[in-house]
């Protein structure tokens, strides 16, 4: 029995040790980026807390946000200061974390929420969980950590290596495929918002698959209605606007997509709970092209420019 | 609780700890000490069931019990049949009552006669198939005589809740289960390790295999109109193999937390997909439920003795109820006919024995013929699961009719292809570990035997790496829900 617990007990360390030592090895990068000032999520936490009472416009949500809304030509139109707080596979739980946090240093007057059904997931990916986590005040840390992933946070002290999985499967194939990993610095970032000249090629429209759907996806219904609503609350306790958008999709994509059922069930949402909704996959104004579009579903400097200014224009409906 | 969740991996070390060093010095508070953290575990999922599992376990132990001082024939069959109600009494009422109620509106509606009947608001008890099953045995082995009963309630109650196989099985026989209770159980070093190896085993197929072939196969199945006859293929490849690393995943995870404890349970799976006719995979798939009919209905039957006629109903009856025994749903039954069909030839033509010992034995590579007839069977199987995975019949059948359309042929597209071709990866590896392994309970038994120490604990290392940087989406498993 001794023996037995020796030898499970070393092999636990080990296996805890490796964890740790890969984790400091493909964190280093992060690391060299957070002490230079250029990491992207310090970039944005950064923006809130070192310049407080600025921003009249919060917007949330995921890639699909920062790649679409331009602050500084939604600023042009509306004359308003406005901040992109999108970040990576952002869950509807975390925007309202983040949206508690950011109160704490800015008073917005509009906070615009980008409505992506993968985003009402109920498992949030906990690389991006954890890492914002890290910019965060300690007492909004906590309160996130503490009342939504006490798990995963115990898991990420044992096994950190857990929460990189899909970007180190990620990076490997990228390795195995070009020898080396693709540089993302190549882009810039502008408040928030990523910008990027890149345009989805043939081959990939060629192989464009139905938009998310609640057939394809994961969906927490209960944590749609949770987590808008105390962002709802938590706007309207501040008097702040709550709009919800969606960012266009490729052309492509829609077509082939049977139905939009994602639509029809935020729409019905909205409305009930009076919060406006603006889809830009069925604006009036603008006409969006799958060259819109770096990829399978996010936007490139060219279909930004049309979103955002068609979500200016919105917001200086409300204004 | 999850095999596959951090719960369990605190509640396992604090039982194990509890178990060999704190209640070591008694059988009885072992056996106590089963029974509470099984009912801890089964609790951690809806405590209000555990009244069911009490009440099984009164109603088996007294009839146990009652049987043991009963001569009358006519009293005894009233006291098996006692146990017999109210283990498929429950399974009826919380499994099958809302299909019965459905069925006959629908046929009376079938007749011109409509007829109102509100559905029962009832959840479906986690593993109440297995845990009844599993009772049944004790009962009807007591009755013929075959075992003796207990007159240690804590060792029964054990019995009935170990919390290993409480789920989702393997359904145990009480014939070698309850006996282990009842004997003091001293640690063995080797079977712990083996224990161990088979847990690592059973979460790579879980984690690894059946959850990211889950993602597959419910966006394909999910969404089948708008998918080729190619890509509906793939997804019923893909739902095959999780089916079967789910399954599979959780009896090796089960027996190997058994061995921890000290107790052999019996093989569920002996790599079935490796099958040369469907009788062989028969014997190689979920087999503690397959003996369990075969020795509890099908051989109170007639078995294959008698005319054509009694060979194959008997055999329909097996099948149907087999499939039936999975859930309330004519996908199944259709699941357990279909695999009848298949059956039968062999059973008529006296073949069905014929394909007793693991494929190449002893060589690295089938032959040619023995190839061919795994990918026989291996097609026929995936056909089969169609059904098992459809929501209904109507769309198993359109699913089927779009797979054998013009899109055939057509390159399969779906969302996430890039990802299932890892997917497709990790299963090919799977399957080539398996082959290698075949001749043992699980494929990577035979480490110990050999690999030199560095280089077993290299795999095990490798082996966790992958778990953790290939693990699909936390997915219940399948079983469960049966």
């Amino acid at each position: 029995m001794k023996k037995f617990l020796i030898q499970t007990v070393f092999f636990l360390i080990t296996i805890f040790l490796i964890n740790h030592a890969v984790v400091w090895w493909y964190e280093a990068p992060q690391r060299k980026a957070i002490k230079e000032g250029t990491h992207k999520k310090f970039l944005k936490w950064n923006a809130m807390q070192s310049n407080p009472d600025t921003y009249e416009v919060i917007l949330l949500g995921s890639s699909r946000g920062y790649c679409a809304y331009d602050p500084k030509e939604i600023d042009a139109i509306t004359g308003s200061k406005s901040f992109n707080m999108c970040t990576g596979s952002q869950n509807v739980i975390e925007s309202y974390y983040y949206l508690k946090e950011i109160l704490r240093y800015q008073k917005p007057k509009t906070v615009v929420y980008e409505t992506f059904l993968p985003s009402f997931s109920p498992s949030p990916d906990n690389f991006n969980v954890f890492s914002n986590a890290s910019f965060m005040s300690l007492s909004g840390k906590k309160e996130m950590i503490f009342n939504e992933f006490k798990g995963e946070a115990v898991m990420n002290i044992l096994f950190p290596i857990f929460k990189h999985k899909y970007y180190l499967r990620r990076d490997l194939s990228n390795r195995l495929k070009s020898g080396k990993v693709s540089p993302e610095s190549s882009n810039r970032w502008e408040k928030g918002y990523f910008y990027s000249e890149k345009v989805v090629s043939d081959a990939e429209i060629g192989n464009f698959s139905p938009i998310y759907n609640f057939d394809n996806s994961v969906v927490s219904l209960e944590n749609v209605a949770k987590y808008l609503g105390l962002m709802h609350s938590l706007c309207k306790e501040n008097n702040i606007e709550f709009i919800c958008v969606r960012a266009p999709y490729p052309p492509t994509r829609l077509k082939i997509s049977k139905s939009d059922t994602v639509h029809d069930y935020f729409a019905d949402f909205y409305k009930k709970r009076n919060i406006p909704f603006y889809d830009f996959n069925y604006s009036e104004k603008e006409k969006y092209f799958d060259q819109d579009f770096t990829d399978y579903h996010h936007m490139n400097n060219s279909g930004d420019k049309k979103v955002s200014k068609e979500l200016a224009e919105k917001l200086l409906v409300g204004k | 609780m999850l095999f596959n969740s951090i719960d369990f991996a605190v509640f396992l070390p604090i039982v194990f700890i509890l178990y060999w060093f704190v209640f070591n010095r008694s059988l009885k508070k072992q056996n106590l000490l089963i029974v509470a953290a099984s009912y801890l575990f089964y609790g951690w999922w809806d405590w209000r069931f555990l009244s069911l599992i009490l009440f099984s376990t009164i109603v088996d132990y007294s009839v146990g019990l009652a049987l043991e001082k009963e001569e009358k024939v006519s009293k005894r069959k009233l006291l098996l049949w006692t146990s017999i109600f109210v283990n498929l009494g429950f399974l009826g009422l919380f499994k099958y009552g809302n299909f019965f109620i459905e069925n006959f509106v629908s046929a009376f509606k079938f007749f011109g006669t409509d007829i109102q009947a509100n559905t029962l608001n009832i959840i479906l008890p986690v593993g109440i198939s297995f845990y009844t099953f599993q009772t049944l045995s004790y009962t009807i082995d007591v009755y013929k005589r075959k075992l003796n009963p207990t007159h240690d309630f804590v060792a029964f109650s054990a019995f009935v809740s170990f919390f290993p196989q409480l789920v989702a099985g393997p359904i145990e026989r009480a014939t070698n289960l309850l006996p282990q209770f009842q004997r003091s159980r001293t640690f063995d070093r080797y079977k712990a390790v083996d224990g161990l190896r088979q847990i690592l085993w059973g979460l790579f197929k879980k984690i690894v295999i059946a959850d990211n072939c889950a993602e597959f196969a419910n966006l394909i199945f999910n969404a089948s109109e708008d998918h080729s006859g190619s890509t509906l293929v793939l997804g019923a490849l893909f739902f095959t193999f999780q089916i079967y690393g789910d399954f599979s995943g959780y009896s090796d995870i089960a027996i190997g937390t058994a061995r921890l404890f000290g107790f052999n349970l019996m093989r569920n799976f002996a790599f079935p997909y490796f099958s040369r006719d469907i009788a062989e995979f028969w014997r190689r798939w979920h087999i503690s439920l397959s003996t369990w009919f075969r020795d509890y209905v099908y051989i109170p039957l007639g078995g294959s003795r008698g005319g054509t006629w009694h060979k194959v109903r008997n055999t329909f009856i097996i099948f149907i109820v087999s499939g039936f025994w999975h859930g309330a749903n004519w996908t199944f039954i259709v699941w357990g006919a279909l695999n009848a069909i298949y059956f039968l030839p062999l059973l008529l033509t006296k073949n069905n024995r014929k394909n007793i010992e693991i494929v190449a034995k002893g060589r690295y590579f089938p032959a040619f013929r023995e190839l061919i007839l795994i990918f026989v069977t291996f097609t026929l199987t995936i056909f089969a699961w169609i059904f098992f995975r459809a929501e209904n019949l109507g769309h198993a059948l359109a699913y089927i009719s779009q797979i054998f359309s013009s899109t055939l042929f057509e390159i399969p597209r779906f969302s996430g292809i890039p990802k299932a071709m890892v997917t497709l990866l990790l299963v090919a590896f799977f399957i080539f570990v398996e082959w290698l392994g075949r001749d043992r309970e699980y494929a990577i038994a035979k480490l110990e035997l050999n690999m030199k120490r560095p280089l077993r604990y290299a795999l095990y290392y490798m082996l966790i790496v992958v778990i953790f940087l290939f693990g699909g989406a936390e997915q219940e498993f399948i079983y469960f829900q049966f």
